[in-house]
């Protein structure tokens, strides 16, 4: 009984993580940004509306749409409640559809921002187009945003689960998926590798009034948040192969959500909005050359 | 160190990109084995074709301000300051006066120095 109980604590800590912080994050980073954008802009761009007001609009729909998502969070925790807590109920895969499904509910809001924001960014880039491109000549590489100890951490969470899914094949357990849990997290960490190539060296700027350190930030977020969500895939999944293997299915359902809770807490610096810094925090460094063989003649 | 591109301007994107990293190089905000930006990121960041960049490092290449190093990048080249003050028009136009001058006095024409030239680029491997 106790892993329901567990699964059900977990639970409600993801509607409070998804439906309050998450979003209270949200809401401070929507009204910095609204904050640091010129007056003078918003009104060309959006003449006779009132930024403040257009602002604090936009922040109540928001939290009325995440609170209605919270509220549908406890209708269903305590539905969750009721029907587990019998004895003779075997709920099988049901909790963890439930939860995933939820998760998808929870990301609606953030979808619809982020699709509100690209189409303000398009628009903010047309009226800006005055024929100047500017960048700023230093490279960027994956260890300016992770450390190297970061990658080798998730480049040996991949090798070590792979190891632990060639010994559990000596010892396989009802439901063992195999090599499926190993093609599974490649995907992951394939897809991840190409969006973190794309971010790093590809990629337009979004948002046409964003500074260098802002798309730094914006970078060095994502690059992040994909390298931690990739070290905890592999111990998520060699977790879930564990509870197999030591006959503890029953967790599974909590595990999930606690993997779901994790991520979400591991994504929030890409929230946060950018603290004012001193510098870019990226060097022009790299190793120095031998000296060069070719002079050209006098 | 940040570079503009006036895409309105008459002057050729490639040539904006060659001045300002030289302008850079003289001045001394690039210093000799600075790194400088893959050509697939700094054609993104300035929203142009990666061929525009490629072409502008290639030619600075050539005239020895920045070198290559495969796989591990792009770095500004250790005599790059005194490599972008030289002229390589100037030098060229030099070098093809000096020889013209030296034909002239073995008395070949200027027609005949004309179809010469002409004959001597045309056994040359064409350039990259």
């Amino acid at each position: 009984m106790s892993e329901t109980y567990a699964f059900l604590a977990m639970f409600a800590i993801q509607i409070v993580t998804g439906s309050v912080l998450c979003p209270a994050l949200f809401i401070r980073r929507i009204r910095a940004d609204a904050a640091s954008f010129p007056d003078e802009r918003f009104a060309e761009l959006f003449p006779g509306v009132d930024k403040n007001i257009s602002t604090e609009r936009f922040v109540t729909r928001f939290r009325v749409q995440n609170t209605g998502l919270a509220v549908l969070g406890l209708l269903l925790l305590g539905y969750l409640f009721i029907d587990m807590r019998s004895p003779d109920r075997n709920a099988g895969q049901m909790p963890v559809v439930l939860v995933s499904v939820y998760l998808v509910a929870q990301l609606i809001p953030l979808f619809l921002i982020g699709r509100n924001g690209a189409r303000y960014n398009r628009m903010l880039k047309s009226s800006l187009a005055d024929g100047k491109r500017k960048a700023v000549l230093q490279r960027r590489g994956l260890f300016d945003f992770v450390s190297p100890f970061t990658v080798s951490l998730a480049a040996l969470s991949y090798f070590l689960l792979f190891a632990l899914v060639i010994y559990i094949r000596q010892h396989p357990f009802p439901g063992y998926g195999g090599f499926t849990n190993v093609g599974i997290i490649t995907l992951l960490y394939a897809v991840s590798a190409f969006v973190v190539y794309g971010q790093i060296y590809g990629g337009k700027k979004g948002n046409p009034l964003a500074t260098h350190a802002d798309r730094l930030h914006a970078i060095g977020a994502v690059v992040k948040t994909l390298v931690y969500t990739c070290i905890g895939g592999s111990l998520f999944v060699s977790l879930d192969l564990m509870l197999g293997l030591l006959r503890l299915g029953k967790w599974g359902p909590f595990a999930v959500d606690a993997f779901i809770v994790v991520s979400a807490i591991v994504s929030y610096p890409s929230i946060l909005p950018r603290r004012r810094p001193k510098g870019d925090g990226l060097g022009s460094g790299g190793p120095l050359p031998p000296p060069g063989t070719r002079d050209l003649p006098a | 160190m940040e570079i503009t591109i006036d895409i309105d301007s008459p002057v050729p994107q490639f040539e904006q990109l060659i001045d300002q990293v030289k302008a850079a190089v003289t001045a001394g905000v690039l210093k000799a084995g600075d790194a400088l930006p893959s050509i697939r990121q700094l054609a993104n960041d300035l929203e142009l074709n990666s061929k525009t960049v490629a072409k502008a490092y290639k030619l600075l290449e050539r005239d020895s301000v920045i070198e290559t190093k495969g796989y591990r990048g792009t770095y500004v080249h250790p005599k790059a300051k005194t490599n972008c003050k030289f002229n390589l028009q100037e030098w060229t136009l030099r070098k093809l006066s000096e020889a013209i001058a030296e034909l002239r006095e073995a008395g070949v024409t200027d027609s005949e120095i004309r179809n010469a030239f002409v004959g001597a680029i045309g056994r040359q491997p064409s350039a990259k």
